[in-house]
């Protein structure tokens, strides 16, 4: 199945021209192989747990592959709370997931609630017996080749998991092991990072180069802030106070600077739009600390100076949790790695909005 | 008695159960259950106020854009702003956009596939209509789902002519798919099936806000109340939310209580139920296609014609508010909030009426109140023992040897239920909303 070598897909999947996502990559392939190879198309299997079912409206606006071809000719979607048609019933699910041991890939959407025994996210209730989705994706979990976790909230509890969770709400992480989960953060997450980062398990049969937070690097190496469309206003010091405004919009609460992801070259529903270019703030929400750590929103960073920063996922990360363990807030990151936090007392977000 | 439990994992948003106890061949008794929850309004307390806008949207993609809407709204109520009128038209736009995705795609992804047993060309039509959907959102809103375009004071996004050309294209084929797919596909079911205009009545009483508004003129949908009569205003401070049946106690959540079997409470207006949706919006509107059907607009099927008719409705509104946007001329302007006072917004949202109300007390959320579509229409039943709309559907229904569930599940989702939206949410301050009068 190695008709095409790793570092020749992840380059393709890296969009070499803004708008075009995964069409340079040929995707079609990875169906005729998965039909000549003789189990036939590989088996998906896709839950949805404490969600909103953005990260399945997010796979629907793929614009290539389109939902029909994913569908019809790259994978064997045997079960999805809204594309599969055929209504399966639990105990058909686990005869599905039995049938296809060690060979299925779970996707898994929305977080895990895991408190009380998981009874704030049952999928199934009677006298006899009440089964939740923690059961669910722990039994299934077990079987999966791989795990896709698709969404902030799979990956790191996201919303779902924001204070005060009463739920427990937890990402794939916290229960199955990590070497089977492939986190692909976003909410939602762009349609390609769910397709790339799926055709490259399938394809290659294991996972991509992974960050420290899991996430496949082609996707979510580059910072927003550093490639973006509007770096120049920020260079010259001309911020946005008004939405609708030219300018950067760091004043008005982008969060571009701890941001993740390839949005700038890859853009929206088919290149049509995203959100800086729409005029409205990056959310950062690809971050494992998103939203807990990554509000207020619309409003500014405080004391952040990104300029002469030159950082990585991993690292910026990384001091985002201490900071955040400290309860120094996510929001000083950035003056934190310029060296500006750590000498004199931080200024508290929300008292230095602009 | 047999007990039939209705639990498809799948073709419902969000996990949703439906048990009903069929006696001589007759639903005799019926619940409808949600069974998970996320609580945001407990979520939001101690937040930014700004925080509500990011938060609203990921309570449900499917009407992302109406509750970050509602959401926004209710903080200019709190500012005392208004959105200029570039802004009023895109947030129109949008809303409208989200209407119709909502609509299709219950219709294919959901509904269809109880009458047809496999997905045909007509089905990939419309995912390639809402993928053109999606990025009509994505026009004005940023992306879709969940952009960050829609603020209070307008939205973000400059009105120039090639997007207005952009989304003008898209429309038209979305149209034309309503037309010549859509709604053919919707009465060849009525031909097909014409007993399913006798069944799923419900509680006939029907509830709407007035929707999709731009100042100065009356809302696309009206504000009002159908019973015997129409009561042509909504009053907030009529709604009520009743927990006896729902997993919480004290406004605190309690999964183990004993009796509940929903996470999903009771809404009710002037403690009387209310189906809310494309039906209630179409007879309140007094819409020929609608009313026309009689008695049988309350009908599995006739909420299914009502969200089809509505469709086209609002496609064809969204033209001519196309032709309102002003390229060059502003959609946003600057917001201060207070730092303390309430605001909130009565909307409709694709499902039905949208509620939220927000308390800011020191800058900061106090408390924050939502009342999803899907909350009333999937409500559990109340302190009285009336049923929920839902429930009141099923309930003596006639259902053939063998098919209960596929009988049952019909009418389920006939209602375009979102589990997703209503089991996740609560009200954590006692029975009232608030007192605040909304005229119509």
């Amino acid at each position: 199945m190695r008709y095409l070598s790793r570092r020749k897909f992840i380059k393709l999947c890296s969009a070499g021209a803004a708008g075009l996502g995964l069409a340079q990559t040929p995707l079609p392939s990875v169906a005729a192989a998965f039909t000549a190879a003789s189990r036939g198309k590989p088996v998906v299997l896709w839950l949805q747990g404490a969600a909103c079912s953005g990260c399945t409206s997010s796979l629907m606006n793929s614009t290539y592959p389109q939902l029909k071809q994913l569908l019809q000719d790259i994978v064997e979607m045997r079960f999805h709370p809204q594309l599969v048609s055929t209504q399966l019933t639990l105990e058909a699910l686990l005869q599905v997931a039995q049938e296809h041991r060690g060979r299925y890939i779970l996707v898994l959407e929305g977080a895990i609630p895991t408190a009380k025994g998981g009874v704030y996210g049952l999928i199934h209730r009677t006298e006899q017996r009440t089964s939740s989705f923690l059961d669910v994706v722990q039994t299934l979990g077990q079987g999966a080749k791989f795990i896709l976790a698709a969404g902030t909230c799979a990956a790191y509890g996201g919303i779902a998991a924001a204070q005060p969770n009463p739920g427990d709400c937890v990402g794939a992480n916290n229960l199955l092991p990590a070497d089977k989960v492939l986190n692909v953060p976003g909410c939602p997450p762009h349609p390609d990072w769910l397709i790339g980062s799926l055709a490259h398990v399938l394809m290659y049969g294991e996972m991509p180069e992974r960050d420290d937070f899991g996430r496949a690097r082609v996707f979510y190496e580059g910072v927003v802030h550093d490639n973006c469309p509007r770096r120049q206003y920020f260079d010259n010091s001309n911020f946005a106070l008004v939405f609708g405004e030219p300018g950067c919009l760091l004043e008005v609460g982008c969060r571009g600077p701890m941001a993740f992801a390839d949005c700038y070259n890859r853009q929206w529903n088919g290149g049509q739009n995203w959100c800086i270019r729409s005029g409205g703030p990056c959310l950062t929400c690809t971050h494992p600390n998103f939203p807990d750590g990554t509000t207020p929103v619309f409003k500014r960073m405080p004391n952040v100076s990104v300029l002469g920063i030159t950082t990585t996922a991993d690292t910026i990360g990384k001091v985002a949790a201490a900071a955040t363990a400290l309860g120094v807030g996510i929001h000083l990151v950035g003056s934190y790695l310029a060296g500006r936090i750590g000498t004199k007392v931080p200024v508290k977000g929300g008292e230095n909005h602009g | 008695m047999v007990k039939v439990v209705i639990n498809p994992l799948n073709r419902f948003r969000g996990s949703l159960q439906v048990e009903v106890d069929i006696a001589e061949g007759r639903v005799v008794e019926a619940r409808c259950g949600g069974l998970s929850y996320r609580g945001f309004e407990e979520m939001l307390v101690g937040r930014d106020p700004w925080d509500s806008l990011m938060f609203a949207a990921r309570i449900c993609s499917e009407e992302s854009v109406a509750h970050t809407l509602a959401a926004a709204l209710a903080l200019e109520k709190l500012a005392g702003y208004k959105a200029p009128p570039n802004g009023q038209v895109m947030r129109n736009l949008l809303l409208g956009t989200e209407f119709l995705r909502a609509h299709i795609g219950h219709f294919y992804l959901e509904a269809l596939g109880d009458f047809v047993p496999q997905p045909g060309e007509n089905y990939w039509e419309a995912m390639d209509i809402l993928r053109l959907l999606g990025e009509m959102i994505a026009l004005f809103g940023g992306r879709h789902p969940h952009g960050s375009a829609i603020v209070p004071g307008g939205v973000a996004e400059v009105v120039d002519s090639q997007k207005v050309i952009n989304f003008e294209g898209r429309l038209h084929k979305v149209l034309l798919f309503i037309e010549k797919t859509y709604l053919p596909n919707l009465y060849a079911l009525k031909v097909k099936y014409p007993q399913y205009l006798n069944i799923g009545r419900g509680c006939q009483n029907l509830l709407a806000a007035e929707g999709l508004v731009l100042e100065g003129k009356p809302g696309l949908f009206l504000a009002g109340r159908l019973r015997t009569s129409l009561e042509p205003k909504v009053d907030t401070a009529e709604i009520t939310e009743d927990e006896k049946f729902a997993w919480f106690q004290e406004e605190e959540a309690h999964p183990e209580k004993e009796g509940a079997y929903s996470w999903i409470k009771a809404p009710r207006y002037d403690n009387q139920v209310y189906e809310v949706g494309s039906l209630a919006r179409m007879m309140i509107k007094k819409h020929s296609k609608v009313t026309g059907l009689g008695l049988g607009a309350y009908s599995l099927l006739g909420r299914h014609l009502a969200r089809g008719e509505e469709a086209l409705l609002i496609g064809k509104e969204m033209l001519q508010w196309l032709t309102l946007l002003k390229p060059g001329e502003p959609g946003a302007k600057a917001v201060t909030l207070p730092d303390k006072g309430e605001g909130f917004a009565l909307i409709e949202a694709p499902g039905g009426m949208l509620y939220h109300r927000i308390e800011v007390k020191r800058g900061l959320i106090q408390r924050y109140q939502i009342i999803t579509p899907s909350t009333w229409n999937l409500s559990s039943r109340d302190s009285s023992n009336q049923l929920g709309p839902v429930e009141q559907a099923l309930l003596g229904l006639t259902v053939p040897v063998g098919q209960e569930a596929l009988e049952a599940a019909r009418i389920v989702s006939s209602f375009a239920p979102c589990a997703g939206c209503a089991a996740h949410l609560i009200t954590l301050d006692g029975p009232r909303v608030h007192p605040y009068k909304v005229e119509g």
